[in-house]
C-alpha cells in the first residue's frame, strides 16, 4: 500500500524535475512506472475487495494558486461513473473500499491520484499541466523540449497516423500538419505519395528527407504501427543540420521501444472493404456511339466504319446485323472490383531496469479497386535498448517484404483509358482464341482500343521489395554533463521488377509471343555518426553544446535481362525463355562527409538562441565545389515567462520563434554529374558485324553544387486557458537559389539536337502561412479536442535563366505546361476556349481587322459551326501556338483539414475532414469521354454535343481527325477546379469496461469500425480529384508535370472493422 | 570521396590501344546512320527530297516538317532544319574526338605489334574525311558564312557558344582536311574486298573534294581530282572503279558497297529487326519506296509526279502481241515504280499491279497521277533478309558513286572544253555521257514485265552527239539531261540546282522554290537564341 503511494508520488516529482537531453527515455521509464503500478493495484484489488465497506470521500480541490476549482472530475479507478466538484471546488464520492483510488482529473492540470485508505476527507491540489510543454522533441542529432524550440519543427501524434487503414506512413500524413501537402499520385495500392513540405523549392527532385531512428533515409520503409514519434522539421533552422540533404524539409521518425515492466503483448487488426467512390463511365449503348461515329467520320470526309453504318441503317427495325444487341459490356464495372483490405499488427515489449525490447510484426493486405492490382507486405521488427553504468547501447532492426502489381500500363494507356475507349459490344471474353479475351475486327471499328481485362491478366507488371534496415548505437556517459555517442546504420534493399506478358490473340493489342523481363535493383548504404553533447545547466543559463563527425556511403546496382518464348505460362522464369535475350545493368557509388554543430543556449528558460553549422562533403561534386557550409540560427522568447504576463492566468504560454538558415539539396545532382564522359553504343557496321563505338556526345558541368535554399521563418506558439487551447502560426519565406536547370548550349557544340548543360542558375520562391490549432476540453463525461490545420502557399519562379521548362503530356501535347519566370512551377498553358460556334455566321463573323491594311479576316477560317471558339491572345488574326497562356495550376493556394476527436465513457469518435482548393487540374480523361475524332466509344455528355439541332453547347461537334483543334488542342477545356474537401477518415470506436476485460483477463480491447474517403465535395468531373503526377505506376517526383490526369487510378473509399487488443 | 563512375569512360584515359582507337573512329561513322541525325531519317529526309524528285503525297504534310520541307518551305524552326544542322556538327564532335584518341592511343600502345603506323594514317585519314564530309553537308545547306569551325570539341563553357568562322576558312578547312585524308589514305583504296570497302577511302576523298571545287566554280581542280578515281585516266593507287553493267544491280540490298560505288553510308540490321527508331536499319525508304510488309500497308509520304516521266527518253518498240508500245530509256523502269510496262512489286508470290492499288492516282501537287521510287526497294517481299520486317530497310544509301563522277567530269569538261564534242577523245564532255548512256542501254535485272517479253534486247538511246543534234542541245543541257535521268531519286539534284543556279520558273509545284537559292536553308532559330555570337 505504502509502495504504491510513493509510487505515485514519485511520478508527480519526476515530472516536475527537468528533464535532461534523454528525455525520452524518461518518458518511457514515466509511462513504464505507470504500468507497474496498475498491474500491481489489480492485484490487490483482486484480493481484497471482499473485505472491505462502501464509503463516502469529501474534500476540497484547489488550483496551483490555492483558488477553489470547480469542475474538476473525480472517478474512482476502474469504476464507471464519478462526480465533479462545485463553483465552491467541494466534492464528494461514494468509493467501494479502502483499496479505492480517486483520480482527479481537470484539463490542463496534471492528474492526481489518490489512495483512499482510511481517509474520508482528501484535499488535493492540481497542478498545472506542462507536460504538453515539456514533451520532448527530436530535433535531428539530439532532443529538445517543445518549449525550448527555435525553429518550426511539427510532431505529428502517431495515433492520428494510426486511423488511416493506407499501406504507406506517408500516405497517413495526409491532413495532419499544416505545410506538408501530401499528394496520392494514384491509389494504386502500395504506391506511396509526393510528400511535399512548404511548396516546391525547384523544379528538380523535392522530396523531404527521411530520418528513421537516426539514420538518414530516402524512403519512409517503416511500420505506422511502430512509430513512437514523428516530427517533421520545416524551416532551415531546423533542418540545416542535415546540411546538403535538407533543404525539403526533414521526417524524423523514431521508433517504438519496450517500457519497464512485464512482457506486454499487444495485437491490432483490422479488415474491411474498398471501392472506388465515383465511376465516369462512356456509353453503353452502341448506337449511341454509332451516331457520333457516323457523324464525326461523315463531317471529317471520310466513311463510317461498317458496324456505324449498319446499326443506323437497321436502328428502327431492332435488327442489327453485325452487332449482337444483347452484349452490353460495362467496361468499367469489369475493371473495378470491390477489394478487401487487411492488416494484422502483434507486438510485445517489455524491459528492466537493465534495459527494454520491441519486437512487432505486421502483415498487410490489399487487392486494390482495379482487378488485378494486389498489394502485400510483411515486416518484421526489433528495437532493444540496454544500460550498463555509464554506457548505455542498443539497436533497431526490420526487415520489410512487399509485393505489387501494378495495372498494364502497356504502351503508356492506363486501363481507364482502354475501358473508355471499349465500346460495349465486345464481350468481355472469348473462349475460341488464344489466351480467350476478346478483342476488334480491325475492319469494324477502325481504332485501337484494346480489352482492358484481358490486358490486366495476360500481362503482369509485378514488383517486390525487400528492405533491412539495421541500427546500433552505443552512449558513454564522459563526465556528468558530456556524453558520447556512436550510431552505425546500415540498409540493405532490393527491388525486383517482373514483366511478364503472355501470348494472347486479342487485336489490337496482340502479344505475339510469351515474353519476361526481369530487373533487380540492390541498394547497401551506410551511415556512421560520432557525437559529443555537452549539456551543463549553470543557474539560470541552459546551455547544450553538440558536435559531430558523420560519413556515409551509398551503393546500387541493377541487371535486367529479357527474354521470350515461354511453352507455359506456369514457367515463367528466364531460364525457359528461349530467345531474344538482352541483359543490361549498371553501378553507382556516392560517398559523404559531415562536421555538424549546434550550440543551444537558453536564460532563464526565457529567451532561447540556437545556432547550427554543417558542413558536408559530397562524392556528387567536383573536387572543387565538393565541400558546402550550411550555417542557421533562430532565437525564440517565451514572453509568457516574463513577469508582466504572470499575471494574466488565461495565457499559459507564447513564445515568439524567429530563424534564418540556409540549406542544401544535393538530389537533382546524380552520382557523377559533374564527371566528362565517354559514351558506347555509338556503333557502326562493317559488312553485317556491330562495330563498337565510344564517343563523348554531351558536355557536362565540372561545376555544378548543390541547390541552396535560404530559409525566413516567423512563428508564434500559443499556449490559452492552461494549456487548453495552444495554437500555433507560422509565416515563412523560402528562397531557392543555384537552382539546377538544364540551360540550352548551341546545337554547333556537336551536343546533339537539343544539348544543354546543368548549371545552377534557377530561382524560386516559396511563402505562406501556417497555422495549427488544437483546442481540448472536457464536458461532463464528453472529452473531446478539435484540431485545424490550414497553410496557404505562394510559389513562383523567380529566375530560369530564360530558359522555360516545358512538361507534361495530354495525348499527342507533349508540353502542356510551363515553368517560367513569373509563374508558379508547372502551370499548365494552353488556348483559351471561348466557347463553341453556334453557327456558321458567328464562325464567319469571327474577324480581325489589320491595323495598317484595315483588312478583315476571319480569325478561324477553317474552322465550321459546332467548333470550339479560342481566343486571339496575341490579336495577329489568326489562333497559333503563340495564342497560348497560362490557364492554371496545379499547386493549390490553400490546403487544410479539420479534426474532431471525442470520446464519452467508452466510445470514441474521431473525424478527419481534408482540403485543398485553388489548384487545377488538366484532365486526359476528356479526350476519351468527349473527344469525338475518332471511332472510339463516347461519354454521356456528347449527347449534348453540337448539332443542327442543338447549337447553344459548350460541347463541340463530332469531326473525325478533329481539325479545328477542338480536343486535341490543349486549352481551357481541359482543365478543371481540383479543389475538393473530404471526409478523409472517420472513426468510430468502443473500448470494453475493465471489468469485462478483467473478466476476459485481458488489460484493454478496443473495437472500431472506420472509413476513409467517405464524401467528397468537388466540381471535379472525372473519378479523383487526388492526383499526383509522375508516368502510369510510378510514384511522381516531377514537379513539371504534377496535377495532370492522364486517367489514373483514383482513391478508394475503404470500411474498416478493427480491433485492438492489448493482454 | 572521389568516387569512380562506372557507366561512363573517362576521357583522358579510354583511349589506350587500337581497339579503343577504332572505336572512337566507330562512333565518328555512327552519325552518318543513327536515327535521330543520320540517313536513316532526319539527314535521310533532307538528302532525298531536298530537291524537285520527290514531292510530298499530302501524307506527310502533318508529319514532322517532312510535308514542309519537301515543299522547300524552310524556316528556322523547321525540326528537319535544326535536325541537320545538330547532326553534322555532333559528327564533327565526334571526328574531333576521333582526331585526338588515334595518335594518344598509339602513342600509349606502344608496344602493340599490330597497331602500327599505317593503321594509324588509315584511322586518321577517315576521321579526316569524315570530319570533312560533315563540315561539306553543312557548307551546302546552309549559310557558308555562318558555321562555325571546330579543331577540337570545345573545351571551355565560354567555347561552347563559338562565334562563326569566316566562309573562307570553313571552305580551307574542309579541302585541308580533305588533302590529309587523301595523304593519309595511301593503302586505303576502296577495292572491291576487304574492310576499307565500308569505309572513306582514298577514293572517296578526293571525289568529295572535287566535288567541293566544282560547286565552288572551280573546274579545273574540281577535274584533277576526279580524274584520279575514273577508269583509264585515273590512279590505281585512288581504287579501281567500275560503272557496273547494270544500272538496277547498283541499288539493290544484295549489291551494296560495289565497284561503282565510292562511298556510301553502311546500314546493317544487327539487331534482328529492333523497333522502330533502331540506328541499325534505314527508316527513311519505307516512305518513298515500297519497303513494307504486305502491299495492303503501304503508304506514300512522298511520290514523284507524273510529268518527271518526261525527261525519260522513250521510243517504240513491238513488245509480243502489242505494237508500237512505248519503250522508256531502261533507267525509268529501274527508278520508279508505275512506269507504264514497268517492274511490279511482288509480295508473297504475287505480283500487285501500281494501277490496281491506285497509287497512280495519288495526287502529288494537286495532279494525279504519281510513280514511286524504284531504287533502293525491294521488288519481293521474299527479298528481304531472313526475320526482316521490309519496311525495316537495311539498304546502304550511296553517297558517291562512279556515274556521278563521270557526268560531274563531264561537266567540268564542258566548262573547260566547250568546243570539244569528240566522243573518243577523254578530254570531251560526251566522252563520259556516252559511258554512262552505253550503260543505260544494256538489259538489267528484274524488270519484270519488259524481259519477259524482251529477253537480250538492248536499249535504244543515241548517243551523246546524236542526242544532242536532235535535241539541239548545248553540252550543258546534254549534262542536264542526263544526270537528271541517272541520278534520279538519289538526292543529286540539290547541289545541282545550286550549281546550274536554277530560277524561279524551274522548278514547279513546290511551293518553297524561288530560285536556287531556296535550297539555302536558314540558321536554325534554336541556334540563334542560344548562342549569343549570332
Amino acid at each position: 500500500m505504502k509502495k504504491q503511494t510513493n509510487y505515485l508520488t514519485s511520478n508527480r516529482i519526476r515530472i516536475k524535475k527537468p528533464l535532461l537531453n534523454l528525455g525520452l527515455v524518461l518518458v518511457a521509464l514515466i509511462l513504464s512506472t505507470s504500468q507497474i503500478n496498475a498491474i500491481e493495484g489489480d492485484k490487490d484489488f483482486d484480493t481484497k475487495s471482499s473485505e472491505l465497506q462502501q464509503m463516502t470521500v469529501s474534500g476540497d480541490v484547489k488550483d496551483e494558486t490555492g483558488l477553489p476549482m470547480p469542475g474538476v472530475n473525480i472517478q474512482v479507478e476502474g469504476v464507471a461513473g464519478g462526480s465533479t466538484t462545485n463553483v465552491s471546488g467541494k466534492y464528494s464520492i461514494v468509493v467501494p473500499n479502502a483499496d479505492a483510488v480517486l483520480v482527479f482529473t481537470f484539463i490542463g492540470y496534471n492528474q492526481v491520484k489518490e489512495i483512499v485508505g482510511t481517509r474520508t476527507i482528501i484535499d488535493v491540489n492540481m497542478e498545472l499541466n506542462f507536460e504538453a510543454l515539456e514533451e520532448v522533441v527530436v530535433v535531428g542529432y539530439g532532443t529538445q523540449k517543445k518549449k525550448d524550440l527555435t525553429s518550426a519543427i511539427a510532431v505529428v501524434n502517431p495515433t492520428e497516423l494510426k486511423k488511416a487503414p493506407v499501406a504507406n506512413v506517408t500516405s497517413a500524413m495526409i491532413g495532419l500538419t499544416p505545410g506538408v501537402e501530401v499528394q496520392s499520385n494514384q491509389g494504386t495500392p502500395g504506391m506511396a505519395p509526393t510528400v511535399r513540405i512548404r511548396g516546391v523549392a525547384s523544379t528538380n527532385n523535392t522530396n523531404p528527407l527521411y530520418v528513421i531512428d537516426g539514420i538518414p533515409n530516402e524512403n519512409p520503409n517503416v511500420n505506422t504501427n511502430d512509430i513512437e514519434s514523428m516530427q517533421i522539421l520545416k524551416d532551415a533552422a531546423s533542418t540545416a543540420i542535415y546540411g546538403s540533404r535538407g533543404a525539403n524539409g526533414v521526417i524524423i521518425i523514431t521508433t517504438k521501444a519496450g517500457k519497464k515492466g512485464a512482457p506486454k503483448v499487444s495485437y491490432q487488426g483490422y479488415y474491411g472493404w474498398e471501392k472506388a467512390w465515383k465511376l465516369v463511365k462512356n456509353s453503353t449503348d452502341i448506337s449511341d456511339w454509332a451516331q457520333v461515329v457516323y457523324e464525326n467520320n461523315t463531317a471529317g470526309g471520310t466513311t463510317a466504319p461498317p458496324l456505324a453504318l449498319d446499326i443506323r441503317a437497321h436502328e428502327n427495325d431492332g435488327e442489327y446485323v453485325i452487332y449482337d444487341p444483347s452484349i452490353k459490356t460495362d467496361w468499367m464495372e469489369e475493371i473495378f472490383q470491390t477489394g478487401t483490405i487487411m492488416e494484422n499488427t502483434f507486438d510485445i515489449s517489455g524491459g528492466s531496469d537493465a534495459g527494454n525490447y520491441y519486437f512487432s510484426a505486421n502483415q498487410y493486405k490489399q487487392d486494390g479497386i482495379m482487378i488485378d492490382t494486389p498489394y502485400k507486405r510483411y515486416g518484421v521488427r526489433m528495437n532493444s535498448n540496454w544500460q550498463a553504468g555509464k554506457f548505455k547501447f542498443g539497436e533497431t532492426l526490420s526487415f520489410t517484404y512487399s509485393q505489387n502489381e501494378l495495372e498494364d500500363a502497356n504502351g503508356g494507356r492506363s486501363n481507364i483509358e482502354e475501358a473508355l475507349k471499349m465500346t460495349p459490344n465486345i464481350p468481355v471474353y472469348n473462349p475460341n482464341v488464344k489466351g480467350g479475351y476478346s478483342g476488334y475486327s480491325a475492319s469494324d471499328m477502325g481504332h485501337d482500343a484494346s480489352n482492358p481485362v484481358g490486358s490486366a491478366y495476360r500481362a503482369s507488371n509485378i514488383n517486390q521489395n525487400r528492405n533491412f534496415a539495421l541500427s546500433v548505437y552505443g552512449d558513454y556517459q564522459i563526465l556528468k554533463d558530456l556524453t558520447f555517442r556512436s550510431t552505425f546504420g546500415v540498409n540493405n534493399s532490393q527491388a525486383l521488377n517482373k514483366n511478364f506478358t503472355l501470348e494472347t490473340y486479342m487485336i489490337p493489342k496482340n502479344y505475339s509471343t510469351t515474353t519476361l523481363s526481369n530487373g533487380s535493383t540492390t541498394n547497401v548504404s551506410w551511415v556512421w555518426e560520432n557525437q559529443l553533447t555537452y549539456h551543463k545547466i549553470m543557474g539560470s543559463h541552459d546551455f547544450t553544446l553538440m558536435g559531430a563527425y558523420t560519413s556515409d556511403y551509398f551503393h546500387t546496382d541493377n541487371f535486367n535481362a529479357n527474354g521470350s518464348i515461354i511453352q507455359t505460362e506456369f514457367h515463367d522464369v528466364l531460364g525457359k525463355t528461349e530467345g531474344n535475350w538482352t541483359v543490361g545493368g549498371g553501378e553507382s557509388t556516392g560517398t559523404r562527409i559531415s562536421y555538424l554543430g549546434r550550440l543551444t543556449y537558453s536564460f532563464k528558460g526565457k529567451y532561447i538562441i540556437n545556432a547550427n553549422f554543417r558542413r558536408d562533403g559530397s562524392s556528387k561534386f567536383s573536387a572543387a565545389n565538393r565541400w558546402g557550409n550550411f550555417p542557421s540560427a533562430s532565437v525564440a522568447w517565451r514572453i509568457s515567462e516574463e513577469p508582466f504576463l504572470n499575471s494574466i492566468q488565461q495565457i499559459s504560454n507564447l513564445k515568439l520563434r524567429l530563424s534564418y538558415g540556409a540549406v542544401g539539396n544535393d538530389r537533382p545532382v546524380g552520382y557523377y554529374t559533374y564527371v566528362q564522359g565517354l559514351n558506347s553504343g555509338q556503333d557502326y557496321s562493317y559488312n553485317g558485324v556491330k562495330l563498337s563505338g565510344v564517343t563523348q556526345t554531351n558536355f557536362s558541368n565540372p561545376n555544378l553544387r548543390w541547390e541552396v535554399v535560404k530559409d525566413f521563418d516567423f512563428g508564434v506558439d500559443i499556449g490559452l486557458f492552461k494549456g487548453a487551447l495552444e495554437a500555433t502560426v507560422d509565416y515563412y519565406d523560402k528562397r531557392t537559389e543555384d537552382m539546377i536547370i538544364g540551360v540550352p548550349i548551341p546545337a554547333s557544340t556537336g551536343g546533339g539536337t537539343n544539348p544543354s548543360i546543368n548549371k545552377n542558375l534557377g530561382q524560386i520562391k516559396n511563402s505562406g502561412f501556417e497555422f495549427s490549432a488544437i483546442y481540448r476540453d472536457k464536458i461532463g463525461d464528453l472529452d473531446f479536442s478539435l484540431i485545424g490545420n490550414l497553410a496557404t502557399l505562394k510559389n513562383e519562379v523567380t529566375d530560369m535563366a530564360n530558359n522555360p521548362l516545358n512538361g507534361g503530356t495530354i495525348e499527342s501535347n507533349t508540353s502542356i505546361t510551363k515553368t517560367e519566370k513569373g509563374h508558379s512551377i508547372g502551370e499548365f498553358y494552353g488556348y483559351k476556349m471561348l466557347g463553341v460556334f453556334p453557327d456558321q455566321a458567328s464562325v464567319t463573323n469571327y474577324t480581325w481587322t489589320n491595323p495598317t491594311t484595315n483588312v478583315t479576316s476571319p480569325i478561324q477560317p477553317a474552322a465550321r459551326e459546332g467548333d470550339v471558339q479560342f481566343a486571339d491572345l496575341n490579336n495577329n488574326g489568326k489562333i497559333d501556338a503563340d495564342d497560348r497562356t497560362y490557364i492554371g495550376s496545379p499547386i493549390p493556394d490553400l490546403t487544410y483539414s479539420f479534426t474532431a476527436n471525442l470520446a464519452y465513457k467508452g466510445f470514441d469518435l474521431s473525424v478527419m475532414f481534408q482540403g485543398v482548393s485553388g489548384n487545377e487540374i488538366a484532365s486526359e480523361l476528356l479526350f476519351w469521354t468527349e473527344g469525338m475524332h475518332n471511332n472510339f466509344n463516347v461519354g454521356t455528355k456528347t449527347a449534348d454535343r453540337w448539332t443542327p439541332e442543338n447549337r447553344n453547347t459548350s460541347i463541340p461537334r463530332a469531326v473525325r481527325n478533329d481539325p479545328n483543334g477542338n480536343i486535341t488542342k490543349f486549352s481551357t477545356r481541359h482543365v478543371f477546379d481540383g479543389s475538393y474537401l473530404r471526409l478523409k477518415t472517420a472513426q468510430l470506436g468502443y473500448t470494453l469496461p475493465k471489468n469485462v476485460t478483467d473478466f476476459m483477463k485481458i488489460s484493454n480491447l478496443r473495437l472500431y469500425v472506420s472509413g476513409r474517403n467517405l464524401f467528397t465535395v468537388t466540381d471535379y468531373p472525372f473519378f479523383d480529384p487526388e492526383i499526383g503526377s509522375g508516368a502510369l505506376g510510378t510514384a511522381g517526383t516531377a514537379n513539371t508535370s504534377r496535377g495532370i490526369d492522364n486517367g489514373y487510378y483514383p482513391q478508394a473509399r475503404t470500411f474498416i472493422m478493427g480491433i485492438q487488443v492489448d493482454f | 570521396m572521389e568516387e569512380f563512375n562506372k557507366g561512363v569512360y573517362d576521357p583522358e584515359t579510354f583511349y589506350n590501344n587500337e581497339t579503343h582507337a577504332n572505336q572512337a573512329l566507330n562512333a565518328a561513322y555512327s552519325v552518318l546512320n543513327d536515327f535521330g541525325n543520320g540517313y536513316g531519317w532526319t539527314t535521310g529526309i533532307m538528302h532525298f527530297v531536298h530537291g524537285d524528285d520527290l514531292y510530298q503525297t499530302g501524307n506527310a504534310s502533318g508529319f514532322n516538317g517532312w510535308g514542309s520541307a519537301s515543299d522547300l518551305v524552310f524556316t528556322s524552326t523547321l525540326s528537319e532544319v535544326a535536325d541537320m544542322w545538330a547532326g553534322s556538327y555532333a559528327g564533327i564532335l565526334r571526328s574531333n574526338i576521333a582526331l585526338q584518341a588515334i595518335p594518344n592511343a598509339k602513342a600509349i600502345a606502344v608496344t602493340e605489334a599490330t597497331f602500327t603506323d599505317a593503321d594509324v594514317n588509315n584511322m586518321m585519314g577517315q576521321a579526316h574525311f569524315l570530319r570533312a564530309y560533315y563540315y561539306y553537308n553543312l557548307f551546302q545547306y546552309f549559310p557558308q558564312d555562318r558555321i562555325i569551325l571546330w579543331r577540337t570539341e570545345a573545351k571551355s563553357e565560354a567555347e561552347l557558344f563559338k562565334a562563326p568562322a569566316p566562309r573562307d576558312s570553313i571552305l580551307n578547312f574542309i579541302v585541308s582536311d580533305l588533302k590529309k585524308a587523301e595523304s593519309l589514305l595511301t593503302g586505303f583504296t576502296n577495292v572491291t574486298a576487304g574492310y576499307d570497302k565500308f569505309r572513306a577511302s582514298r577514293g572517296a576523298a578526293v571525289a568529295l573534294l572535287g566535288k567541293l571545287y566544282m560547286n565552288e566554280g572551280m573546274y579545273a581542280e574540281a577535274a584533277v581530282e576526279f580524274a584520279k578515281v575514273l577508269p583509264g585516266i585515273g590512279d590505281p593507287d585512288y581504287g579501281t572503279y567500275t560503272l557496273l553493267d547494270n544500272y538496277r544491280g547498283l541499288f539493290l540490298r544484295t549489291n551494296e558497297n560495289n565497284a561503282e560505288s565510292i562511298f556510301e553510308v553502311q546500314f546493317d540490321n544487327l539487331t534482328g529487326g529492333a523497333g522502330f527508331g533502331g540506328n541499325d536499319v534505314n527508316w527513311i525508304f519505307q516512305n518513298f519506296t515500297l519497303n513494307r510488309t504486305s502491299w495492303a500497308t503501304i503508304w506514300f509520304n512522298f511520290a514523284v509526279p507524273g510529268f518527271k516521266l518526261n525527261e525519260f527518253e522513250r521510243w517504240p518498240e513491238n513488245i509480243g502481241a502489242d505494237p508500237d508500245s512505248t519503250v522508256y530509256d531502261y533507267r525509268a523502269y529501274a527508278t520508279l515504280w508505275g512506269v507504264p510496262g514497268g517492274a511490279n512489286f511482288t509480295e508473297a508470290g504475287t505480283v500487285k499491279d501500281w494501277y490496281a492499288q491506285g497509287w497512280y492516282n495519288e495526287s502529288v501537287i494537286g495532279v494525279a497521277g504519281a510513280y514511286g521510287i524504284r531504287k533502293y526497294a525491294l521488288d519481293n517481299t521474299a527479298d528481304a533478309p531472313t526475320g526482316l520486317d521490309p519496311l525495316w530497310s537495311d539498304n546502304n544509301v550511296r553517297i558517291v558513286r562512279l556515274g556521278d563522277i563521270y557526268l560531274r567530269y563531264a561537266e567540268c569538261m564542258a566548262q573547260l572544253n566547250p568546243a570539244n564534242v569528240t566522243p573518243t577523245d577523254v578530254n570531251s564532255a560526251v566522252y563520259w555521257v556516252d559511258k554512262i548512256r552505253e550503260r543505260a542501254n544494256r538489259p538489267m535485272i528484274d524488270q519484270v514485265q519488259l524481259l519477259s517479253a524482251r529477253a537480250g534486247v538492248y536499249g535504244q538511246l543515241p548517243t551523246a552527239t546524236a542526242l544532242m543534234a536532235s535535241k539541239g542541245w548545248t553540252l550543258m543541257q546534254l549534262i542536264e539531261h542526263e544526270r537528271f535521268v541517272e541520278g534520279f531519286g538519289e538526292g543529286w539534284r540539290k547541289e545541282d540546282l545550286k550549281r546550274w543556279r536554277k530560277g524561279a520558273g524551274y522548278v514547279t509545284g513546290k511551293s518553297g522554290w524561288t530560285g536556287w537559292e531556296s535550297l539555302i536553308l536558314p540558321l536554325p532559330q534554336s541556334e540563334i537564341d542560344r548562342n549569343p555570337n549570332y
